[in-house]
């Protein structure tokens, strides 16, 4: 045979049934290995806050915003005057009682030195060596000290720190507070502006959770989402919500009020949880909740409006599995001609599909993330530098890949546009085979001539054979006729009048008497011998098989052999019984063409 | 009259308004069942049972369509609703007792009733003249007559004055009236054509027939002495004229605004017509009057009313003669005090459909709840077959010009022979007595029976006799005549011509008189005879006729053995009909006694104790069963007395119960056949004087035989009774 044609055989099975090979393979997912995330609160605790913050409601605000950040934060605090005035290091999700406890002791008074203030939280941020750092700063002026001098140190100490930090990549977010920081143009804004950070101003105290939303959510990115907003009325208020975020680690409900919040419980299923109580806030902090369902009931003050969040955390681990789809390449006979087993296309044309799952940290069983709630989110991958926006379809991403040769391959995911703050494995490396060889050309088998020689001949046989049995076949013998009822002893009397109602022909066909006392005493007579004696001409189905004989008292004995629908007050005479007409009687006959119909009176004569 | 209390429900076979419900779809399918349920029996007769013609009028409506062809200007008229036809397009005239010429034809009956002249004797052109539009005017006139003193008195009388609102009732009565001519221009023709009529002859007098100027003046002596009449001053007629204006302008006013309100396209030349017609007494309004195309106007609405006339009489004489059928049939029975009066079941389909094998069975299963069962509400003793072809060859021409034709020719809707026959084999199962007579034509009124005798209809009536349904058959002669073909011509009006001087004139030339043949109007004889017998039935009609007489009549019974042909009955019980010829010749007559043909009228002189009798009295009242031996026809008392005893016997014998039957015929008093015996002096005795009823019980073959001898008459009578009870034993 020849080489050529052997070769489009090939390509052609091999083009139509795709060849899969199908390869599961485990990547080995790297672990992040930098310390996370880490924010100082810097807080101006100069004497002019006693009037910028009666209330401190600052203060309250601050131990709000500790707690609420994700368990991968860590929190620090810094408090100034005229000298620094309360410090707190940097304390994992353990011991942020005591940074809250730290700034829960502040006292307003003094000086305000906010050069020393932001030097020394800088020098707390450089000392961690967390990637993604921030300052959180509180000022309700600018920088005022006993002197004039002084003042011009600690700006010159201010703006040294900022260039530290913006050296250092911390980010600086500056919540302004009260009429001396309108001015959004001043020194202390300047360090946000400088930093990219955020600038916030709040006129009054109250005002400041509006400035600490933006600073959570745009300032330090973290994922948050309303789940109601309820008016107080003074009595208990109870919110049942149902929370979509299937197998979080943590979620954080945070309550937040412009007044009071009092009484707050909750009701969920969870491993543990903890509740922390501010002045107009309430945290409960619930670890492994187990149900969606979270009831919540709390008594706030008439005609406050309390938010409620939740902050979900997952910590998560990535996998990553590898299924090879092989194919011949379609176009290599057309270009290479005769050069077909050339060494270059001796390779199957390989495409790798490489599927991610996440799933939880601590069990890797637990899939996350396939519920509808975040069908279709985002995650951005990047390979090779390369970053595309990948969908979650069922809790998985897919890339597909072309493999030539075996090689790693290593994929980065941000998950900034998930609806959920993620800690854990951001990375997965998966070693991606190449291109098995193509297998060894054979020899084509012989066409089997003689099996299908063989083949037809005998279809022949069998076609001839079928053709003589049909022809030679006996005809159908017509089913006998139904057998005539046992004659009547009886003597017939009266008559028959007979209206045809409908016929196959469509001719209408004057109404007919029959005179039974005529027929001899004895005689089964059909319907059809009734009508044939009446000349009619047309043929009525089933009119053969529907017989009568005389019976007892001047009656007529019906027998219906046929298929022929016979009704008699609304009645359905049954096939192959008998009924006695009396006299006077009327039946109605619907044949078996289902066209004809005849009505027929038993009268006396 | 207990247990049957009546035998005079009379079923009519014929249609009288296509789109009311028939006997046909209301009966509906039957297949498998052998009667009607209470419920489909009561909607049978809520639909088509009448007691009175008027009832029949409410229930059926009889109308006949009207609409105007484009295509050859003129409008037609038909009897079934086009279907074709948008409903905007058509008008339905109902021939109501308001119908002009329905009017027209009832005051023809009327006056010849009274007048109690013959046919020959009578004018009918006086009375036919309804129908021209000076008739017409006339009506009008007095309406605006009356319209003119209510609107004078309701101006006359204050704002809130209770009498006002009274007068105004009555105004708006009067304007509905008048609404009925101007709201429609085929209305408006007579008024228009009399209108310019009378403009155009203002001043002078009809006979005369010319048109000169007139000039109003006042009479004066000269100086001289001499008799003159002088001009009128203009100030004078104004002063005149002004008094009845105050009133004539406000109904003017009315009724343009009532015309236009009535008519969206209205157009001023009606406007103008209507006004002029209902207030014709404008003296300060001048009108210029166009001679010549007043005149051409005048010629071609007096073509277009005559056309238009002629096609609607020929479409609506048939259906006219039905009605007119159904009318004497319930005018037939006059009594002091209601008894049994007779019902007419109108089946309104065709017995040429009705006859059909396809829809017998619906008939039958009728029939079968009405006439066999014991409860006699509803029994059908007698049906009316009327329009008999006389022609054997007429069945061909029973094909109805339904939207091509111009007209329904007269004598067009005919029933056949075959249909007759095959339906009364039906009724003979349900002893219904069947009336029929021949279609409405010269060669079937007493003129022509008077002068050809009864042979021809003996020879059309062979394929009835000899047949087991013969004796259901009751062939009835002849037709009564309303309006004799050669009288029936009216003469609407003539042409107009201007002659030389401006000067117009009625025509007189021969061809200008516009005339109309209405071509005789006819009564179907069965309707007359099957009222007279139903009416006769009633105790308290005989009872009103025989008071004179010193025969008793029996309240209880029915007259179902009255016997018109005996002794001088049939001059004290005789028709509403007038006497239409002087009588038959005595060797007619002598034909009629010698065959005992048919239910036979007669138009006699004859006077019973010094009064003559003007009415038509009922000669002969026979069927087609042919006694041989006597050669003559069997009396119709017969049948019904026959199936009277039948029907007794079954209900009180409890469907004849041997026990029954024996007590039914013992001599004991409380005995049914004792008391019709205690009542034989009575004119409706069941049982007469001379008359016997006895049985026979056959035990062998569980047969009881009924004998019922009529004495007085020539042939007795043999019927057989089954006895059912034999099989039960």
């Amino acid at each position: 045979m020849r080489r050529g044609t052997y070769r489009t055989i090939l390509s052609l099975i091999m083009v139509i049934a795709f060849f899969f090979l199908s390869v599961p393979c485990v990547g080995n997912a790297t672990e992040k290995t930098d310390g996370g995330k880490s924010v100082i609160f810097l807080l101006d605790a100069s004497g002019s806050m006693k009037s910028n913050d009666p209330d401190r409601f600052v203060i309250d605000d601050i131990v709000q915003m500790i707690y609420t950040l994700p368990t991968e934060y860590q929190a620090g605090f810094v408090a100034y005057g005229a000298e620094i005035t309360a410090e707190q290091g940097l304390a994992g999700n353990g011991g942020r009682n005591n940074v809250a406890a730290a700034v829960k002791g502040v006292e307003y008074k003094g000086y305000s030195n906010a050069g020393i203030g932001l030097q020394r939280a800088v020098e707390l941020l450089l000392e961690d060596a967390g990637k993604d750092r921030h300052i959180v700063m509180f000022s309700d002026g600018e920088i005022l000290m006993d002197s004039q001098e002084m003042t011009e140190a600690s700006g010159a100490l201010f703006q040294s720190a900022v260039g530290q930090a913006e050296e250092a990549g911390i980010t600086i977010h500056v919540l302004g507070l009260g009429e001396d920081m309108e001015d959004m143009g001043n020194s202390i804004f300047d360090a946000a502006h400088r930093t990219v950070g955020q600038s916030c101003h709040a006129a009054q105290a109250e005002d400041i959770r509006k400035a600490i939303s933006q600073v959570l959510v745009e300032g330090l990115a973290i994922k948050r989402s309303t789940v109601a907003v309820v008016e107080a009325g003074g009595e208990t208020e109870t919110v049942g919500v149902e929370l979509p975020y299937a197998y979080a680690d943590k979620l954080r409900i945070l309550l937040t009020s412009n007044a009071p919040i009092q009484n707050v419980s909750a009701n969920f299923q969870a491993e543990s949880a903890r509740q922390f109580n501010g002045e107009r806030h309430a945290l409960i902090e619930i670890e492994d909740p187990s149900g969606g369902e979270l009831e919540i009931r709390f008594e706030g003050i008439p005609g406050s409006q309390v938010e409620i969040y939740v902050i979900p955390e997952y910590y998560v681990d990535v996998r990553a599995e590898v299924i090879y789809t092989d194919r011949v390449p379609e176009e290599a006979g057309d270009i290479q001609g005769d050069n077909i087993m050339a060494e270059k296309d001796a390779y199957y044309q390989r495409t790798a599909c490489i599927l991610y799952t996440f799933s939880r940290a601590d069990n890797e069983n637990i899939l996350l993330w396939n519920t509808d709630y975040f069908q279709h989110n985002k995650i951005s991958v990047t390979v090779n530098e390369e970053t595309k926006e990948l969908a979650l379809n069922e809790g998985r991403l897919q890339i597909e890949e072309r493999v030539t040769d075996s090689c790693i391959y290593e994929a980065w995911f941000d998950y900034s546009q998930l609806p959920v703050n993620v800690v854990g494995t951001d990375s997965a490396r998966v070693e991606l085979e190449g291109a098995p060889p193509l297998p060894e050309p054979q020899e084509e088998p012989k066409p089997p001539y003689l099996l299908i020689g063989a083949s037809i001949v005998l279809l022949l046989i069998l076609l001839t054979i079928v053709l003589l049995w049909l022809r030679r076949r006996p005809k159908p013998v017509p089913a006998p006729l139904e057998e005539r009822p046992e004659p009547s002893r009886y003597s017939y009397v009266g008559m028959l009048k007979l209206y045809i109602t409908r016929t196959r022909a469509g001719y209408d066909i004057p109404p007919l008497s029959f005179n039974l006392f005529r027929t001899s005493a004895g005689r089964v007579i059909s319907l059809q011998e009734i009508i044939k004696n009446c000349d009619v001409k047309e043929e009525f189905a089933g009119a053969e098989a529907i017989y009568f004989k005389a019976g007892p008292g001047r009656t007529l004995i019906l027998t219906n052999n046929s298929d022929c629908t016979i009704m008699k007050n609304r009645e359905i005479l049954m096939k192959k019984q008998s009924y006695q007409l009396p006299l006077d009687s009327k039946v109605d006959i619907s044949f078996e063409d289902e066209i004809s119909e005849l009505t027929f009176q038993y009268k006396e004569a | 009259m207990d247990t049957i209390n009546q035998t005079n429900r009379t079923l009519l076979l014929d249609v009288i308004n296509p789109d009311m419900p028939d006997l046909l779809t209301l009966v509906g399918d039957v297949k498998g069942i052998d009667s009607l349920d209470d419920d489909k029996m009561k909607e049978i007769n809520q639909y088509l049972e009448c007691h009175s013609y008027e009832e029949m009028e409410r229930k059926f409506k009889p109308v006949v369509w009207s609409f105007f062809d484009a295509n050859s200007q003129s409008v037609k008229y038909t009897l079934e609703r086009p279907e074709n036809m948008p409903e905007s397009m058509l008008t339905p005239i109902y021939l109501n007792e308001f119908e002009n010429f329905q009017k027209t034809i009832l005051s023809v009956m009327q006056s010849r009733k009274a007048q109690g002249l013959l046919n020959t004797e009578f004018s009918y052109e006086k009375v036919l003249e309804m129908i021209s539009p000076k008739k017409v005017m006339e009506d009008i006139k007095q309406v605006r007559k009356e319209l003119q003193y209510n609107y004078k008195k309701f101006t006359e009388l204050e704002e809130g004055d209770p009498q006002k609102l009274d007068v105004g009732d009555k105004l708006n009565l009067l304007f509905e009236d008048a609404s009925t001519n101007y709201n429609n221009v085929m209305a408006m023709l007579p008024l228009a054509i009399e209108d310019i009529k009378t403009r155009l002859f203002l001043g002078t007098s009809e006979q005369q027939g010319e048109h000169a100027e007139i000039v109003p003046g006042y009479l004066s002596m000269g100086n001289n002495g001499e008799l003159k009449v002088l001009e009128a001053k203009k100030e004078e007629s104004t002063t005149l004229a002004l008094r009845d204006d105050n009133i004539n302008t406000g109904l003017i006013e009315a009724i343009k605004e009532d015309y236009q309100a009535l008519n969206n396209d209205s157009n001023e030349y009606v406007q103008n017509l209507v006004v002029r017609t209902f207030c014709p007494l404008v003296s300060t309004e001048q009108t210029v009057v166009d001679v010549e195309a007043e005149v051409a106007n005048y010629n071609s609405y007096l073509e277009f009313y005559r056309a238009s006339k002629d096609n609607f009489i020929k479409v609506v004489k048939p259906l006219l003669e039905k009605l007119l059928g159904i009318r004497m049939f319930f005018d037939q029975y006059k009594a002091k005090a209601k008894g049994m009066a007779p019902t007419l079941v109108v089946a309104n389909i065709s017995p040429e459909m009705l006859a059909k094998s396809s829809n017998l069975p619906r008939l039958i299963t009728y029939l079968n709840t009405t006439n066999s069962k014991n409860n006699f509400k509803d029994t059908i003793w007698y049906a009316i077959y009327p329009n008999v072809a006389w022609s054997q060859d007429v069945t061909n021409r029973i094909q109805r010009e339904r939207f091509k034709g111009n007209v329904k020719k007269a004598g067009t809707d005919v029933y056949s022979m075959e249909a007759l026959a095959t339906l009364l084999d039906v009724f003979k199962d349900y002893r219904v007595e069947t009336f029929f007579s021949f279609e409405n034509r010269e060669e079937t009124t007493f003129n022509a029976l008077a002068a050809e005798g009864i042979e021809k209809a003996i020879e059309k009536c062979a394929s009835l006799t000899g047949k087991a349904f013969s004796e259901f058959a009751i062939p009835v002669l002849p037709n009564f005549t309303v309006i004799p073909r050669n009288k029936s011509g009216i003469i609407l009006d003539s042409r107009m011509k201007v002659t030389d001087g401006n000067v117009v004139e009625l025509s007189k030339e021969k061809e200008d008189i516009m005339r109309l043949w209405i071509e005789g109007v006819y009564i179907n004889g069965a309707y007359v005879a099957a009222g007279f017998r139903a009416a006769c039935q009633c105790p308290e009609f005989l009872k009103d006729h025989f008071s004179r007489t010193k025969i008793k009549t029996d309240m209880e019974l029915p007259g179902v053995r009255f016997d018109i042909e005996a002794g001088n009955n049939s001059l004290l019980a005789y028709t509403t009909m007038p006497k239409e010829i002087t009588g038959f010749t005595n060797s007619i007559k002598a034909q009629i006694n010698q065959k005992n043909f048919g239910w036979v009228f007669s138009s006699e002189n004859a006077s019973l104790n010094g009064e003559d009798i003007t009415n038509i009295s009922v000669y002969k009242a026979r069927n087609l069963l042919y006694d041989s031996e006597h050669s003559s026809y069997e009396p119709v008392y017969k049948t019904q007395v026959t199936t009277y005893i039948e029907r007794i016997l079954r209900y009180v014998t409890g469907d004849f119960k041997e026990d029954n039957i024996k007590n039914f015929f013992s001599n004991n008093p409380q005995s049914q056949k004792s008391k019709w015996l205690a009542k034989k002096e009575c004119i409706n005795a069941i049982i007469m004087d001379g008359d016997s009823l006895d049985y026979n019980i056959d035990d062998s073959n569980g047969v009881c035989e009924l004998t019922i001898s009529f004495n007085g008459s020539p042939r007795n009578l043999e019927v057989q009774i089954n006895r059912l009870t034999s099989n039960i034993s």
